[in-house]
Order: C-alpha cells, then structure tokens, then sequence
C-alpha cells in the first residue's frame, strides 16, 4: 500500500457492504451538507457495539487498513482499539480513513444517530451523516484527534441554509489554521 | 455520426438539440467511442454543439496527461466536470456583476426610473470571508454530486502535487 489512492466513494462502499454502523462526520460530511471545502481523509464515528466492530474490522481488513500514525506502519487496528472511545487514524488502500470512537464531548454513535440525515452519497448508497448544527457545535474539538480548542464559532440559532454552510466553512478554515 | 446522434429525446419527446445541430459536424473522440452528447447525462446539461467542442479541447489534454493516445470515457468525463465548474463559476460571476451594476447605476436601468430588474443583491462573502457564491454553487449540486466535487478536487490537487492518482 505505498501509493493509496483517495476514493472515498469505495471506503463508504465497503464500510457498507459489511454492514458497518457509522456516521460521516467532519469535512467530507460538511462538503456533502454543500461547505466548499477541501479535506483528505474521511471521518466517521462507528457504533462500538461488538456486533459492529467486527463487521467493521472485516471491513478494514478488505481495506487493507494500518494505522497512520504509528512509527510502525504495518500495525493494523484490533478490536480492543475499536471498541475504545479514542481516534484511530487509519490508511487504507482507499486513502486515509479516521474511525472515531466518539467525538465532542464524548458523543458516541448512538448519542448522534438523532442528530444525522441520510443522504444518498452517489449510486443509491445512502449513508447517515451528521447535521450542520451537530457539526459546528463539535469543531476544532475533534479533528481526528488533533487536540482541543474551540474555534469560537457556534451555530446559527436561526437563519438560512447558506448562513450554516457558511459558519461551519469558516469554522473548518480556523481549525485548518489553528492546528497545521 | 451515427444515425443514433439524432434519435428522439425520450425526456422531451423531440430530437436532441446537440445530436440535430451537429449531425454530420461534430467529431467522434475515436471510432468505437460512444458519442457522448446523446447520453442521458449530457442531455441533462442542456450541451450546445459548442459546449460538446469546448469538452473535447479538455478532454484532449486529460488524455495526454495521463499519455494515452485517443481520448476515453474517463477523459471525457473529467472534462465535463470541469466544464460544468467553469460554467457554474461564471453564471455566479455574472449574478454578482448584474447585482453589482444594479446598484452603481453603470448599466442602463431598463425597468424605468426607480425601478430594477436585475435580482436582489445577494452577498458575496460572509463576515467571515467565506465566498458564499461557491456555497450557493454547491448547495445547488446533490450530495452525490458534492462528493464527486470533492474526490475531484482531492485528485486534481494529488496530481499537482506529482503523486500519481490512476483510476
């Protein structure tokens, strides 16, 4: 896996196909909501349920997933990291994938399912993503585990489509700043 | 041409415009490739005979990045898209400058004195600087076209960068 090419398309294809819980979270589910933005690595928070786990760890096995950050590069995820409420910074041969155990203050999956929307991502695969609102109120928190801080935006209480897309772009382009 | 190039549009019921206009005229990318401007996706841009030839002259260098000979599908679909961005790109800027022109009085006010027609001025830009002509841009795409946006814009970046991104 020298030359992993970004499709995160496939990653949400096979994540499906072994019938992993998770929702998209970060700045792939901000562009999908219309934030015009640029981001590398698809970011998800998986059900920690054992069921889901092991679905999910089949999953990255067919994603031929390593840890990233790791010296050792050939480490693959176990069941006790998923099943851990921390951040596992994945690569797979599909592009860089970060599996969230919980994001925010500690909301795990089954916290935000109420909080997401299901969007059809591209050929009828529809996937649960979390809303604008839930977005903003978790950013520059989380960032794959990037550290705390927040960004001093919060979300609109009221106003348009365009003024939430507009606060979490400018919110993702300060947390972009803060921690690169 | 084939003679399919100016089949009935099933949406419409008439003949495809592009396929009608450009029977005889417009050049296959090679022999054997599908002509795309009669395919269901292509009718739905609404493409002019001069639109097909401008996706052509893009699709032309994409296949010479990737140094294949004759111009494929993934080519022509990539020229597409960045057809697609080009023209969103200037009906923004066009908005924004008949928005603009509306309230500096440059143009001449054709609805009468006191009156205009141009459309209510819309922001350009957040207090936060974000350019909120692109969010109008990408909240008119589906989330499934949002995403293709973003692995397109991942790719093309990868590829600035020299790293090599085959599909």
């Amino acid at each position: 896996m020298s030359r992993p090419k970004p499709d995160f398309l496939a990653i949400l294809r096979t994540l499906r196909k072994h019938g992993v819980d998770f929702i998209i979270v970060g700045g792939v589910a901000g562009v999908l909501h219309g934030a015009p933005l640029s981001t590398f690595d698809l970011e998800v928070v998986h059900s920690r349920e054992p069921g889901n786990v092991d679905r999910l760890l089949s999953a990255l096995e067919e994603l031929d997933a390593r840890y990233r950050t790791h010296g050792d590069t050939s480490l693959k995820p176990r069941r006790s990291h998923l099943a851990s409420a921390g951040h596992q910074l994945q690569m797979t041969e599909a592009g860089p994938l970060d599996l969230l155990g919980t994001i925010g203050k500690g909301h795990a999956y089954g916290d935000l399912v109420p909080q997401t929307t299901e969007l059809d991502v591209g050929k009828g695969l529809k996937t649960r993503v979390l809303n604008l609102a839930a977005l903003i109120r978790n950013q520059g928190r989380d960032s794959a585990g990037k550290g705390p801080g927040p960004t001093g935006h919060s979300a609109p209480d009221t106003g348009g489509k365009i003024q939430e897309v507009s606060v979490f772009t400018a919110a993702s382009f300060a947390a972009q700043f803060l921690y690169n | 041409m084939q003679s399919a190039a100016v089949s009935k549009d099933p949406q419409t019921g008439g003949v495809c415009p592009v396929a009608a206009a450009s029977s005889g005229q417009l050049r296959s990318p090679r022999p054997g490739l599908p002509n795309f401007c009669v395919s269901k996706k292509t009718r739905r841009l609404s493409l002019s005979a001069r639109g097909h030839d401008r996706i052509l002259q893009l699709a032309r260098p994409s296949a010479d990045l990737h140094s294949v000979g004759p111009i494929g599908i993934p080519h022509i679909s990539e020229a597409i898209q960045s057809w697609l961005l080009d023209r969103n790109y200037w009906a923004c800027a066009g908005a924004v400058l008949v928005s603009y022109t509306s309230r500096t009085s440059i143009m001449p006010n054709r609805g009468g004195p006191g009156k205009f027609n141009a459309p209510s001025p819309q922001p350009t830009h957040s207090e936060d600087g974000v350019d909120l002509t692109l969010i109008r841009w990408m909240l008119s795409l589906t989330p499934a076209e949002r995403l293709e946006v973003l692995q397109n814009n991942v790719r093309s970046i990868l590829r600035l960068r020299g790293e090599q991104t085959e599909t």
